[in-house]
């Protein structure tokens, strides 16, 4: 041990003597800590698993409501969605007012056989327009 | 005169089996020392001491904080102690990295007795004062060393860092606490 330790070792237990001397009872502090700790035990403290289990229980829930959703679609979605398909299938239906003049059309420009009559085509009526002398 | 030292060796050697009888003997048997080392991370205020080693034993007999049988039960509870008192402090909003808020005369004068300094009073004094002009951590190493007679190593451990900080931190620190005595005791 050097001079500077053993100089400042004999200083520090000069302090720690005072210190002890000066020191508060522990008898104080045990029973203060004593009547703290049973009060703490009054109202026991949250256990730490709690959160998790709830947050675990809500997950649960949340996978059964979905699962239970995906399984069986309720009434009024099926109605829902069959009418969806309704009427998106109606735009497949739909056809143009004029497509009876593109049929009248094509059916004039068609070669006409030979036994037939160029007139002939005229004659056709087109549909859903209403034919003269209707 | 300081108490001596109880080997560790003669401690309880799990004290995760101890019972509430056991950690208040253990407690009791260690509280002269505990009141130094809450004296001195307090920055010698006395009521500050007093809250913070008040809580550390109620932290420690109600089980919120847990002995593992990771280093000695004094490194431990002086472990508990030191980060009550940075609660403490934090709490009071007093805290401040270098320490320098903490009122070193202040403190000193309000220990009983202290109206009458007598010549031992005064090196004490000296020494404190001295020990306040040095970094937070060289003043826990050289507190811990030299008041507490613990090793470098059981230093480290109370103050969670590696051994070889704390073996710098004891180096540094002791020159300069030497230089400042010297000063004083010049003037």
């Amino acid at each position: 041990m050097s001079d500077i330790e053993f100089e400042l070792k004999k200083r520090f237990i000069e302090l720690r003597a005072d210190d002890e001397a000066n020191a508060p009872p522990f008898e104080g502090f045990r029973d203060r800590a004593r009547s703290d700790s049973r009060q703490t035990r009054i109202t026991p403290p949250r256990p730490r698993w709690i959160v998790p289990a709830l947050l675990a229980a809500t997950a649960a829930v949340l996978a059964g409501v979905w699962v239970t959703s995906r399984a069986a679609p309720p009434r009024d979605a099926v109605r829902l969605k069959s009418l969806m398909l309704d009427s998106s299938m109606q735009v497949f239906r739909w056809t143009m007012p004029t497509d009876g003049l593109l049929t009248s059309a094509r059916r004039t420009l068609q070669t006409p056989a030979l036994s037939a009559s160029v007139l002939d085509a005229a004659a056709v009526p087109i549909p859903g327009t209403p034919f003269k002398g209707d | 005169m300081a108490q001596p030292l109880i080997p560790e060796t003669q401690r309880p050697s799990d004290a995760l089996t101890m019972d509430r009888t056991e950690l208040e003997g253990e407690l009791k048997r260690l509280h002269a020392e505990s009141w130094g080392w809450a004296l001195a991370c307090a920055g010698r205020d006395r009521a500050l001491a007093e809250d913070a080693l008040q809580t550390s034993y109620l932290k420690v007999l109600s089980g919120r904080a847990r002995f593992g049988d990771r280093s000695s039960f004094k490194s431990w509870l002086f472990g508990v102690i030191r980060l009550t008192v940075m609660e403490e402090l934090r709490r009071a909003n007093r805290w401040r990295a270098d320490g320098s808020e903490l009122e070193i005369s202040r403190a000193v004068d309000s220990a009983p007795g202290a109206d009458v300094m007598t010549e031992e009073g005064e090196r004490n004094a000296a020494l404190v004062a001295a020990m306040a002009s040095l970094s937070n951590r060289q003043r826990e190493v050289l507190h811990l060393v030299f008041y507490h007679a613990m090793t470098i190593e059981e230093a480290a451990s109370v103050l969670g860092i590696s051994v070889g900080s704390a073996r710098t931190h004891y180096d540094r620190g002791k020159k300069a606490l030497a230089g400042q005595i010297n000063e004083v005791d010049v003037r």
